[in-house]
């Protein structure tokens, strides 16, 4: 599970980051660090506040306060600069269907810049190995959700991102093309990417991660090395355990 | 009962995205309805008035005899574009199929469900096209007794037939879409193909020798042999033939119970046929393109969008269609010399050509892509909120695309409209000014309500294209420009045109600049 090349280079800073919805502050005061090399696991319950800090990270909406860095540099103040070093994969694999999954690829290369031969050399292998290969020339409409799972998994990976950001990635995936997207997000974090994926699934979770973030209310409840978080028990009862004292706080 | 209401009720709560807008926040909702309202009373007002002022036309060319028929065959034609239209996503491809479906709710109640909303939207322009116009024929010529209520039932059912073939020929086109992977741009270059046919047939019309009269009545007259329906309709108003009014109504009411019936039946089947087809891959594999900048990406993509929705296609391109049209019209009647330009009177010819260049902005001005390129983003937007591009790029090549369709077909319906009347070249400039200004207008006011009032939560791309509200402010703000425009023209001539022109051009830039900075999206 460890992986050889971490670092403790910082790729991604979150300070102290609140976003409040009316009443609700869905992030109070969020704070966390991933490291180059490292695959970070995110877990909460149903609306503890994950998705809300994901599209802050991708800088699709902006905290009321605190401050994101990618590779020291602030998603508020340069989003753009940021969007550059970022892969995102949503929860739902929502993408134009009105073209095929080739020029899906073709468009997600030609946005993140990247030259003729790495973009074809890629393609061919990563669709490959996702079993995608020969339906990259239908159009999307036609793919059904976990195909269209692999070709976004396709389109973050075309460009190497030094910070690849996944919401629920191996939702819909059959047991092969998990196992190969497990493979490649090791793959690229070894290459001195880090990788921050939010997911329900906590036995992948906790073998998949060098680190791990337990959000609750908004509010970090935990945070660290998977074997420190987890000690001597299963990550399915530390989140249980965490998530019945967290409400009994509450109450 | 209670569940149709509830099918129906959640339909209406997401036009225009009512509900969302209700539960985010209230003070603004109020302000859009009251947006909405406003905008449909007064499109209601002008179609009204529109009708009224053609049944007196007609009256005043003794063709008075023909507008009952020509009522009921404006609601036929109506209903079938719009029921067409509106087939795919309602009836056919739904979204929401699987959920409706496994609903403890009877089939036929679903499918009543889906078709009252379409024969709603029917019914309502059918009593607002023929309501004016059977008011003005009343008050000229006598009716007999049982004329309005003949009438008023059959406003309320000239829309089922229609429906009925429109339903056919979509049911028919979504099978044969399902498998045909250009069947979109197909479906749309045919669409604008008619169009463009209809434009010429009528502009043929009105340039026959014979004149107005004769050809009118010869047209109408033959009309009604194309839809009996509508001679049948006209016999039971004007003569009150109790046959011919029990036919309409039979028909109607038979042909209607067949639909409800026959969709029930096939519901299930055809749209589950349709959702396990797919259009068929080219049968090479996809090879990789030659890269292209981000900006070129992001045109492509608008071009694929438009060319993919036919209903995008054709709202956004019926303006530009139109005014290519008229401008090889006017070059093709000059070069062969129908009409004679000297059957123009002397003292009209600088006038007409004086005021020329407004109903030619006016086609350009009341649509563009920019409208709905943003809302048809849909759920997808998250590729153009995270996309490492500057908003001038993003925006830009939305504006872009629209303009590279705009401008060419603005340059070249003025200079065969210059070259046709011989304008001089001050004339011509005003002409060049009025229309590229129309257009850029409309790209610049479309995308920069389109991007502060976006909808992404559509089931249809009808949605957007057809009710959204960018859509339906770019009309009216294209109308008040042109009114503007002949307003100008009118108090200064020439100075006033390009005035207003220029005036176009510089909000044009503010509206650019505002959206820019607003950046509402990102």
């Amino acid at each position: 599970m460890g992986n050889e090349r971490r670092t403790e280079r910082p790729i991604l800073v979150v300070k102290d980051v609140t976003r409040v919805f009316g009443e609700k502050r869905a992030l109070d005061g969020v704070s966390l660090e991933v490291s180059a090399g490292c695959i970070f696991g995110f877990v909460g319950p149903n609306g503890a506040g994950k998705t809300t800090l994901i599209r802050s990270i991708v800088g699709v909406a902006k905290p009321d306060s605190g401050d994101i860095r990618i590779a020291g540099q602030s998603v508020i103040t340069d989003a753009l600069a940021c969007k550059r070093l970022i892969a995102y994969v949503p929860d739902n694999p929502d993408i134009y269907e009105f073209l095929t999954g080739m020029q899906y690829l073709d468009y997600m290369a030609d946005i993140f810049e990247v030259p003729a031969d790495l973009r074809a050399q890629r393609i061919d292998a990563y669709a490959e190995r996702l079993g995608i290969a020969d339906d990259l020339g239908s159009l999307i409409s036609a793919y059904s959700h976990g195909m269209r799972q692999k070709l976004v998994l396709i389109g973050a990976f075309l460009h190497e991102p030094l910070l690849l950001v996944l919401d629920e990635p191996f939702v819909g995936l059959d047991p092969e093309a998990s196992f190969h997207m497990k493979e490649m997000l090791r793959e690229l974090a070894a290459r001195g990417s880090a990788i921050f994926f939010s997911s329900h699934v906590l036995e992948v979770v906790e073998k998949l991660c060098d680190e791990i973030a337990i959000i609750k209310n908004g509010r970090i409840q935990a945070a660290g090395p998977t074997a420190s978080v987890v000690g001597d028990d299963s990550l399915e009862e530390v989140f249980l355990d965490m998530v019945d004292q967290s409400e009994e706080v509450l109450r | 009962m209670r569940p149709l209401t509830l099918l129906l009720k959640v339909q209406f709560l997401g036009l225009f995205g009512i509900n969302k807008r209700l539960h985010e926040d209230g003070r603004k909702t109020k302000q859009v309805l009251g947006i909405i309202c406003l905008i449909a009373a007064f499109i209601g007002a002008a179609v009204i008035a529109y009708m009224a002022c053609v049944a007196q036309s007609m009256l005043s060319l003794g063709l008075g005899a023909y507008i009952p028929a020509l009522g009921v065959t404006l609601i036929a034609m109506a209903t079938i574009i719009s029921t067409f239209a509106k087939a795919s996503g309602t009836l056919f491809s739904l979204k929401d199929y699987d959920l409706v479906m496994s609903l403890p709710v009877p089939v036929s109640t679903v499918v009543l469900s889906r078709l009252i909303p379409l024969y709603g939207l029917s019914m309502l322009f059918g009593i607002m096209a023929m309501a004016p116009m059977m008011v003005v024929y009343s008050l000229a010529l006598p009716l007999p007794a049982p004329a309005i209520p003949f009438t008023a039932i059959i406003m309320l059912l000239a829309p089922i037939v229609p429906m009925a073939v429109a339903i056919l020929l979509a049911a028919l086109i979504a099978m044969i879409s399902a498998r045909f992977r250009h069947a979109n741009l197909l479906m749309s270059c045919l669409a604008l193909v008619a169009l463009v046919g209809l434009v010429a047939v009528s502009v043929a019309f009105s340039s026959s020798p014979e004149g107005l009269d004769g050809i009118g009545a010869q047209a109408f007259s033959s009309l009604e042999d194309i839809y009996p329906l509508g001679a049948w309709a006209a016999n039971a108003i004007v003569a009150g033939n109790l046959a011919a009014f029990l036919g309409f109504v039979g028909l109607s009411v038979g042909i209607g119970f067949i639909v409800v019936v026959t969709l029930t039946k096939l519901f299930a089947s055809v749209n589950q046929r349709l959702m396990s087809s797919s259009p068929r891959a080219s049968a090479a594999k996809a090879a990789v393109q030659k890269p292209r900048t981000p900006f070129r990406a992001l045109l492509a993509k608008e071009g694929r969008l438009l060319t993919a929705t036919p209903i995008y296609f054709l709202n956004a391109c019926m303006g530009f269609a139109l005014a290519l049209v008229a401008g090889i019209a006017a070059a093709t009647f000059a070069a062969t010399g129908t009409p004679p330009m000297d059957a123009i009177p002397e003292e009209l010819r600088p006038l007409i050509m004086l005021f020329l260049p407004w109903p030619f902005a006016f086609m350009l001005s009341i649509a563009s892509t920019t409208t709905a390129s943003v809302s048809l983003e849909g759920k997808a937007h998250w590729l153009m909120l995270t996309a490492p591009v500057p908003d001038q790029v993003l925006l830009g090549s939305k504006l872009a695309f629209d303009l590279m369709i705009a401008i060419p077909i603005a340059l070249v319906s003025s200079t065969l409209v210059a070259v046709a009347f011989s304008l001089d070249a001050l004339s011509a400039g005003a002409f060049v000014l009025c229309t590229t200004s129309a257009a850029l207008l409309s790209a610049t006011m479309g995308l920069a309500l389109d991007m502060r009032h976006p909808s992404f939560d559509w089931t249809s791309p009808y949605e957007p294209v057809k009710r959204g509200i960018p859509v339906m402010v770019t009309v009216l703000g294209g109308t008040v420009f042109t009114i503007l425009g002949f307003v100008g023209t009118a108090l200064f001539g020439q100075v006033g045109t390009f005035a207003i022109a220029v005036v176009g051009i510089v909000v044009s830039g503010m509206l650019w600049k505002q959206t820019v900075k607003t950046n509402a999206i990102g």
